[in-house]
């Protein structure tokens, strides 16, 4: 059974021998004797204000991507990658453009419907798949945002990109240490203790006004989900073992490190089925504070060089920042890849997608959003080249196409007009 | 009667009922057309004196009581001609611009359907910024009568509407929290060790009963350095994230306070970790009276009656309102089996208290309805009340008075807010309050150049070495602590002739740069009172903080001062800017070749018409501040010998040459700097972001407080009592 042989290598260098797998989906179905098709995992990841575009989209006749500066880096798997142009949003004018840019990115809600928060806000894609797919894994979604600024000064826009709705924020894991217990930390919830809790809030509910009865809703959503993930996560623990991760410690780290760390539990996460949706910011949108970054040799604020690359010292900073990035979406990449799943590997069974809210950083323009997304979907699609599409093709299009890969059944997803034409093989 | 326009201000209690004042004038006054002026009002104390002495007390000089008619002269007559000869070219006839077509408004009653235009007019006729300054302008006169018939016009709008906005459930955000377990346990120690308050105190100098600020305070701030967190706190405690800050708002505020799985983990986390902390019990100055087993001296009623009445008192203070029977048979019920089980009482009461703090009625603020207990209306006040001012849950005073429903009693509530801003836990409001206003945690990340600043940097070498920001963030916070202790005028917060520094600011304001070896000591400063004589200093625009924190690394940036100034002093932030804004090529290599001022390379930028508008508002209030370099210190000329100039002219009517006619300006605005600092206070104390509605409620703050110059305790008092925060409805 290929899927044992799978999970073998999930063991890592202990490879102790492990029972059987937790999920029945990758078992063969006992009447075709064939295997399901694995499982597909989701994630989007964010870097703030854009890319250099010059650096970064080859141009109509160049099909050469990876000769870019700022992508070459994907070139170990440049064939399981595709590049997307012509993806667009409209933002709502009159209102702070970063804080759209980010909180509205993968809801790409309405900006002419009726808002109920200051930007067109809305569930947000990893949700809507998370509803769907939660069901195969001990943790419902993760969301991952590698902020390392001290002074928490800026808005709760510019730094989350996931959002259960408009105005409740998906609350991000920065904290190594915290993701690290979320994925191999087990705990006995204490039954009695969330009965009486449970109980005492729904006593409480009743005397509570209309709307707050509905924010109170929060509160028992989250009290069952951790109580759905301690069962969930007690049930896989005592069938597989802990993956080879040593606990993250209190040591500094560069930022360089830091993100390779984060993107590292996101990965293990991933092949040991905890969870199949995640976001993960690589650095939150408009923070107006200098920022170090250790690999680079300099500290600038990322916002501040955007709107300075006019000048041609500004943009050489720029560019290594750009591409700082991508060198560490890449590696994700590559390690999905070394991760063998049957027939595949991880990132094979994987859809992967590295964006941007903004389409230039310089003037804030939000259509020609630098998109690329990796792994084929379990070989749905078409990679290894770069999608043209016409311009302002509404963004929500791939979120759609994204959706119904997924298994949302979604037809409609925000503004779009349709699946994404083209992406699919 | 008619002229007694139905609003907020007049409904009054009684004996705990809401009565409407207009009501209780028809009925005891059938006779009197008149307004109740502050004579009045004496005048029939003997007879009603609760009620009197409510509208006394509540509303000494309100607007309604010195201003009180709302009827607005002749549209045709009056507004019309001056709209039809200043305004409708613009707004109408020729153009619309701004998208407002004032011509579409042909009578009060069609203007009044549109309050958010109405204050749009009045903001941009009051501050001179309508009609464009290139443009034929009205007479004073005509001015005046506009800005008056806009405001009776604004408040008939509104009142249609109704201006109590209720309420709404929220989180209590981390600071909260920290200070709700540490009251609620009357802990000696923190909870855990937080960056949310800046000052460390280390010489118990905030005595808000004194009335002075000492002269010496010996404080440190939270930045500098992991010794400052080395307080005493709950071992193996961990606080959840630090919440944001609204944009131009506050951390409280409950649109942003959600709850999430992730968060509601650490609640879980915290609600044992902080009772099983090993140093728990030595901390908790409540052990005895709820935690200890009272079976080690002989027992008068059996054990598990002691313990039910010792969790019902304990719920009443976690939950701010008492528990009603189902949930204290909850908790009861729970204890006995717990306790059935184990044998162990103190186990048990922690298993108990355990509980109650992950319960949604200890972690979330909230206003039940009245069927939760009798006499909810005054928990909720009581509530409200402690979390504006304490930051925190109410204590045993505010909870008996509320279960005694007299904390809605007027003279009652006036005490209370006087006890409250007299208590030492009134610091938790300066601590969070004043840095948030004053967008303070900008100083942590500016960063002046190293190589061209070394002067900001002292102690150690190059790599190790600490901001002179760090001092320079004291500065305003003790400034507004001692405006605030004093009860001085807020004005004080503008121009001052006093302020706290350390050794090294002082040296630093004078121009002498000392250096400091790396065993400087860093956690508890010395901060002196220091008299000022020169006005160039005094009150918080002007510090180090400010000047640092609205700096890039290489040069001061006065759009960026400017639109603080406007944000943080007048509450008015600046728009967003457009997508395309031009480079501004401003180093001082640029500047140099070209042989111009910032002031004069921006001129150029912000000529165009696009951006001219925003531009004309809060350009003024960036340059006035040009004589303060990037790392706060004065100068007269700029690095490249060219003059600063830092002349302007505000609100289209008060020129100044400098920094010290600009501060002129702003107290002879007192008015409007007031209204803007209650709009701050307000939307704090209500944990919402306010709408144009608001307007009237601040208005009426404002006027409450003018009187004595709009002093600190008298502005904060005022807003307490206010029924916008006392929730006291219309019946």
């Amino acid at each position: 059974m290929k899927s044992i042989d799978r999970r073998k290598f999930l063991l890592g260098a202990s490879g102790s021998v492990m029972a059987l797998p937790w999920l029945e989906m990758y078992a063969a179905d006992p009447r075709t004797k064939k295997e399901k098709e694995p499982s597909l995992r989701f994630a989007s990841f964010y870097s703030p204000m854009g890319f250099v575009r010059d650096h970064f989209f080859p141009g109509e006749d160049n099909p050469d991507f990876l000769s870019m500066p700022t992508l070459s880096p994907l070139k170990k798997v440049g064939h399981k990658v595709t590049l997307i142009t012509g993806l667009s949003r409209v933002n709502v004018r009159g209102v702070d453009v970063h804080n759209q840019c980010s909180s509205c990115y993968l809801s790409s809600a309405d900006p002419h419907g009726k808002l109920k928060s200051p930007y067109p806000m809305d569930r947000t894609l990893d949700h809507l798949i998370a509803d769907q797919v939660s069901h195969r894994t001990p943790i419902r979604s993760m969301e991952l945002n590698c902020n390392s600024f001290k002074d928490l000064k800026e808005s709760i826009y510019l730094d989350n990109i996931s959002w259960y709705g408009p105005e409740h924020v998906a609350t991000a894991m920065k904290d190594p240490l915290q993701v690290y217990q979320r994925l191999f930390k087990t705990s006995n919830s204490d039954k009695d203790i969330t009965d009486l809790i449970l109980a005492d809030a729904a006593n409480f509910k009743r005397n509570l006004t209309h709307d707050d009865k509905d924010k109170l809703d929060e509160y028992f959503d989250s009290v069952r989900e951790i109580e759905q993930q301690i069962e969930k996560l007690n049930k896989y623990y005592r069938v597989h073992k802990r993956a080879d991760v040593t606990e993250p410690d209190e040591e500094p780290m560069t930022r360089g490190e830091y993100i390779r760390l984060m993107g590292k539990l996101l990965v293990v996460a991933f092949q040991g089925d905890l969870t199949h949706v995640a976001t993960f910011m690589l650095a939150p949108e408009r923070w107006g504070s200098p920022q170090l970054f250790h690999e680079l040799n300099f500290s600038k604020s990322h916002h501040g060089l955007t709107h300075g690359q006019n000048d041609k010292s500004v943009k050489s900073y720029l560019v290594q920042v750009d591409r700082f990035y991508v060198e560490l979406f890449a590696e994700v990449l590559e390690q999905m890849d070394a991760i063998t799943e049957g027939e595949g590997t991880l990132l094979d069974h994987s859809m992967v997608t590295l964006g941007s809210g903004l389409g230039d950083g310089r003037d804030h323009t939000m259509n020609e959003l630098p998109i690329i997304v990796a792994g084929s979907a379990n070989g749905k699609l078409k990679t290894g080249r770069i999608l043209n599409c016409p311009g302002n093709t509404p963004l929500a299009n791939l979120w759609l196409s994204q959706a119904q890969l997924m298994g949302t059944g979604m037809t409609q997803f925000a503004d779009s007009t349709g699946p994404l034409k083209g992406l699919l093989v | 009667m008619e002229q007694l326009r139905p609003n907020v201000t007049q409904e009054i209690i009684k004996d705990g009922m809401i009565t409407s004042l207009k009501a209780f004038w028809r009925e005891t006054f059938a006779w009197s057309v008149v307004i109740p002026t502050q004579t009045k009002t004496r005048k029939i104390q003997g007879r009603f004196t609760k009620l009197a002495f409510a509208s006394a007390l509540l509303f000494p000089t309100t607007a309604q009581a010195e201003n009180p008619s709302t009827k607005v002269g002749d549209f045709k007559k009056g507004i019309q001609p001056i709209l039809e000869q200043h305004c409708y070219d613009c707004h109408g006839r020729k153009k619309t611009k701004g998208k407002v077509d004032l011509t579409t408004y042909a009578s009060w009653a069609d203007l009044e359907k549109n309050p958010q235009l109405i204050e749009k007019m009045i903001e941009a006729l009051g501050k001179n910024e309508m009609p464009p300054e290139e443009e034929k302008q009205p007479s004073d006169k005509q001015r005046k009568l506009m800005v008056l018939e806009l405001d009776k016009a604004f408040r008939n709008a509104v009142a249609h509407d109704t201006p109590v906005i209720p309420l709404r459930l929220r989180r209590m955000n981390r600071f909260e929290y920290s200070n709700a377990v540490k009251d609620l346990f009357e802990l000696k120690s923190w909870v855990y060790s937080i960056n949310d308050r800046i000052i460390r105190n280390h010489n118990d100098y905030f005595r808000p009963e004194s009335g002075q600020m000492p002269k010496v305070v010996r404080v440190g701030n939270r930045i500098m350095g992991l010794q400052q967190l080395l307080e005493d706190r709950l071992l193996g405690v961990v606080a959840f994230p630090k919440d944001p800050p609204a944009e131009n708002g506050f951390n409280n505020r409950g649109d942003h306070l959600s709850l999430t799985p992730v968060l509601m983990e650490s609640f879980l986390e915290l609600s044992r970790s902080i009772v099983h902390a090993e140093n728990f019990e030595e901390n908790c100055r409540v052990w005895d009276e709820l935690f200890e087993d009272p079976s080690s001296t002989k027992l008068k009623q059996p054990i598990e009656n002691i313990a039910h009445q010792r969790i019902e008192k304990f719920l009443l203070k976690a939950f701010k309102s008492p528990a009603d029977e189902k949930t204290l048979k909850l908790y009861t019920g729970y204890f006995d089996k717990q306790y059935q089980k184990s044998s162990d009482f103190t186990r048990s009461m922690k298993d108990i208290v355990s509980a109650a703090l992950a319960s949604p009625r200890f972690i979330f603020v909230h206003n039940e309805t009245d069927q939760a207990s009798p006499n909810q209306a005054s928990f909720n006040l009581a509530t409200r009340l402690s979390l504006f001012l304490w930051s925190s849950i109410p204590d045993d005073e505010l909870l008996e008075l509320a279960g005694k429903g007299r904390l809605h009693e007027i003279a009652v509530l006036n005490e209370q807010v006087d006890r409250m801003l007299n208590h030492r836990r009134v610091k938790n409001f300066c601590d969070s309050f004043a840095p948030q206003w004053l967008k303070l945690n900008n100083v942590v990340s500016a960063s002046p150049n190293f190589k061209a600043h070394r002067e900001y940097y002292f102690g150690g070498d190059d790599k190790i070495s600490y901001k002179r920001g760090m001092h320079m963030m004291l500065e305003p916070l003790l400034n507004f602590e001692t405006v605030f202790i004093e009860n001085r005028p807020i004005s004080d917060l503008v121009d001052s002739d006093f302020t706290y520094r350390s050794h090294l600011l002082s040296e630093w304001y004078q121009g002498r740069a000392a250096t400091y070896g790396i065993n400087v000591n860093l956690r508890d400063i010395e901060f002196t009172r220091t008299p000022l004589n020169d006005r160039k200093y005094g009150g918080v625009i002007t510090t180090g903080a400010v000047m640092v924190m609205t700096s890039s690394p290489f040069r001061s940036l006065p759009i960026t001062r400017g639109a603080w100034v406007s944000s943080v002093i007048f509450n008015d932030p600046p728009e967003p800017p457009p997508d395309d804004i031009p480079n501004l090529k401003a180093d001082d290599e640029t500047l140099q070749r070209e042989g111009l001022t910032v002031r004069q390379k921006l001129k150029q930028h912000s000529s165009d018409t696009q951006c001219a508008g925003c531009h004309k508002k809060i350009d003024p209030l960036g340059f006035v501040l040009e004589n303060y370099d990037l790392l706060g210190r004065w100068r007269d000329d700029y690095r490249t010998g060219l003059k600063v100039d830092a002349s302007g002219t505000l609100f289209g009517k008060h020129e100044f040459k400098d920094i010290v006619g600009f501060k002129d300006a702003v107290l002879a605005e007192e008015d409007v700097f007031a209204k803007a600092f209650v709009g701050h206070l307000l939307s704090y104390a209500l944990g919402r972001e306010l709408t144009f509605a608001d307007r009237v409620a601040i208005g009426e703050i404002a006027e409450a407080s003018k009187k004595g110059h709009y002093r600190m305790r008298a502005v904060i008092k005022n807003i307490a009592v206010h029924p916008i925060f006392t929730q006291i409805k219309k019946q």
